[in-house]
C-alpha cells in the first residue's frame, strides 16, 4: 500500500511538472521569433500608457490602502478585545474581487456625480487589499515576545507609546510584507478594474477622473479579440512584465518573512 | 487615525449590503430562470475543478514532505503569485485549441477547460493548506513512528492521513470559494453559452463571467439587475464558506 501511496505521490508531481511544461512550451512556440523583434519596439511604446495607468492604480490604491490597513491592524491588535470586528476583516479578506467591483460600480448609482474612473478602480482595490494588510499587522503585532511589552509596562508607557516605540520597529519586516503583497496583487487583479474604469485605449491619465489602461487589461483584450499574432505579442509582454511584477513582490514578502523568522 | 480606520472599516461592511440589497428591489423577471443556469455553471466548474485539484494536492503535499529537496514547494509558491489573467491568457492559447481538436464537437472554451485551468488556480493554494497540515503533523509524529520501524510513506499514509479530515476539508472549501469567485478564467474559457452544458466540451456560463458580461453589455432592462442579485449570492456564499472554515478553526 505504502508503495501504491508512493506512486500517487509521483504521479502528482509529475502531472503537475508536465502541465506547466507544456503550457510553457506551448506559450514560447506560438512566437515567430523574427516577426517578434521586428515588432518589438512599437509594442512597447504602445504598452507604455498601460504600465503607466497599472503604476498609477497601484501608486493611489496603496496610498489609501496602506494606511487604512495599518492603522486598523494596530487598532485590533492592540486596542481592543473583540472578534467580531476580525472576523469581517476575514469577510473582506474572502470575498471575489468582482464583488469588490460591483460594489464599487454600485457606488456609481448611488452617489450623483460619480462616473467610472481611475479614483474609482483605486478606491476598491484599496478595498481589496486592505484586508491582507490588516491580517499581516495584527499577526506581526500579535506575535511579538511578551517580555517586549511587559517591559514597557513596567516602565509605565502607555499601551500607545509601547506600540508605537517598542513593536512598531520590530514589527516593519512584517510590515513591508504586506505592502508587498498588497502592491502585487493591485496590479495584477483584472475583475475590478473591469467594473470600474479601465479602457483599452484612454491614453496616460491625468486627473483622477480619467479613464486608464492597465496592464492586466491589455492582456485580457487581447486574450478574447486578437487577429493576428501581433495583437498576441502584445499579450505577452504585458504578461512577461505583471509575472515579474508579480513574482518579485511576492517573492520579496516571502523571504523577508524568513529572513526575520530566522 | 485608529478611528479613522474603525468607521472606514465599518463604513465598508455596510455599504455592499445596502447597495445590493437596493437594487433587489427591483426583482428581474425573465432573469429568474436564467440565473439559475449560471449558478448552476459556476457551482459545475468549480466542483469539477476541485474535483480535480483534491488528489494532486494531496499528492504534492505529501511529496513535498517527503522530499528532501525543496524545489517542490518552491514552485508551489511560484505558482501562487502568477496572476489569474496569465492562466486565461496560456489557456486560451493552448488549451483551447487542443481541446477543440480533441473533442469533434464544440470550440474548445468549454466546461472541460473552464474547470482544468480553475483547477491550476486553485491547486497551490490546496497544496500548500495540506502541505502544512501535514508537516505540522509529521514533525509531532516523526519520532515515534520511526522508532517503530515505519517509512516516511508509510507514516503519512497510515498514521496521519486519517488525522487530516479537517485540513482537507479546510482546502477544499478554500479551493471551491476561490473558484466559484474567479471571473476572468470563467469569462475567457467558459465560452459564456446561455445554456447548461450537456458535456464536459461543452460551453457554459457562470454568474461572475455573467456579471462582467451584462456590465459591459450596458442594457438598462430589467435583466441588468440581475448583477446584484448575483453579486449579492457571491457575497453570501463567500461569507457562509468563511464562517464555516472560523468555526471549524475555533473549535
Amino acid at each position: 500500500m505504502a508503495r501504491l501511496f508512493s506512486v500517487w505521490m509521483w504521479i502528482s508531481v509529475v502531472a503537475l511538472l508536465v502541465a506547466i511544461a507544456v503550457l510553457a512550451v506551448g506559450v514560447l512556440n506560438q512566437i515567430d521569433v523574427v516577426e517578434f523583434f521586428q515588432n518589438i519596439k512599437t509594442i512597447v511604446q504602445d504598452l507604455i500608457p498601460a504600465c503607466i495607468g497599472t503604476i498609477y492604480l497601484v501608486a493611489i490604491s496603496s496610498a489609501i490602502a496602506i494606511p487604512i490597513g495599518i492603522g486598523t491592524g494596530i487598532y485590533l491588535a492592540r486596542f481592543t478585545k473583540k472578534h467580531f470586528l476580525t472576523f469581517i476583516i476575514d469577510i473582506l479578506a474572502g470575498t471575489p474581487s468582482i464583488v469588490m467591483g460591483l460594489f464599487g460600480f454600485t457606488m456609481i448609482i448611488l452617489i450623483p456625480k460619480a462616473t467610472t474612473s481611475l479614483l474609482l478602480s483605486a478606491i476598491c482595490i484599496a478595498m481589496l487589499v486592505v484586508p491582507y494588510i490588516v491580517r499581516i499587522t495584527k499577526q506581526a503585532l500579535e506575535t511579538m515576545p511578551q517580555a517586549l511589552d511587559l517591559t514597557g509596562i513596567s516602565l509605565g508607557m502607555t499601551t500607545w507609546q509601547r506600540t508605537k516605540y517598542l513593536l512598531l520597529p520590530k514589527a516593519r519586516n512584517d510590515i513591508f510584507r504586506g505592502i508587498m503583497l498588497a502592491i502585487g496583487r493591485a496590479a495584477e487583479d483584472t475583475a475590478v478594474i473591469l467594473l470600474t474604469g479601465v479602457v483599452i485605449d484612454a491614453g496616460i491619465p491625468t486627473k483622477l477622473t480619467d479613464k486608464f489602461e492597465a496592464l492586466p487589461f491589455v492582456v485580457y483584450y487581447s486574450v478574447t479579440e486578437y487577429r493576428s499574432n501581433i495583437d498576441l505579442y502584445y499579450a505577452f509582454i504585458s504578461t512577461l512584465i505583471l509575472i515579474t511584477i508579480t513574482t518579485l513582490t511576492f517573492y520579496l514578502a516571502r523571504r523577508i518573512n524568513y529572513d526575520h523568522r530566522n | 487615525m485608529f478611528v479613522v480606520a474603525l468607521f472606514a472599516f465599518l463604513f465598508y461592511f455596510s455599504k455592499p449590503l445596502i447597495g445590493e440589497v437596493m437594487a433587489w428591489h427591483w426583482q428581474p423577471e425573465h432573469g429568474h430562470y436564467g440565473l439559475f443556469i449560471m449558478i448552476i455553471g459556476s457551482f459545475l466548474a468549480s466542483v469539477l475543478a476541485v474535483l480535480l485539484a483534491l488528489p494532486i494536492s494531496i499528492g504534492l503535499a505529501s511529496f513535498a514532505v517527503v522530499s528532501k529537496r525543496k524545489i517542490v514547494l518552491e514552485i508551489i509558491y511560484v505558482m501562487t503569485s502568477v496572476p489569474t489573467i496569465v492562466y486565461a491568457f496560456v489557456a486560451a492559447i493552448i488549451l483551447v485549441p487542443f481541446l477543440r481538436s480533441c473533442f469533434i464537437e464544440g470550440t474548445g472554451y468549454s466546461w472541460l477547460a473552464t474547470s482544468l485551468m480553475l483547477a491550476m488556480l486553485v491547486l497551490p493554494t490546496m497544496t500548500l493548506t495540506i502541505y502544512n497540515g501535514l508537516n505540522t503533523r509529521y514533525r509531532h509524529y516523526q519520532t515515534t513512528t520511526t522508532s517503530l520501524g515505519l517509512t516516511i510513506n508509510q507514516t503519512l499514509l497510515w498514521v496521519i492521513m486519517p488525522l487530516l479530515g479537517k485540513d482537507i476539508i479546510t482546502a477544499t472549501l478554500l479551493g471551491f470559494s476561490r473558484a466559484i469567485g474567479d471571473t476572468i478564467l470563467a469569462l475567457v474559457l467558459s465560452g459564456n453559452a446561455l445554456h447548461l452544458p450537456n458535456a464536459l466540451w461543452d460551453s457554459m456560463r457562470t454568474m461572475t463571467a455573467h456579471i462582467v458580461l451584462i456590465t459591459g453589455g450596458n442594457t438598462q432592462d430589467i435583466g441588468y439587475n440581475a448583477i446584484f442579485i448575483i453579486g449579492l449570492l457571491l457575497f453570501v456564499i463567500s461569507i457562509a464558506i468563511n464562517s464555516l472554515l472560523y468555526r471549524w478553526r475555533r473549535g
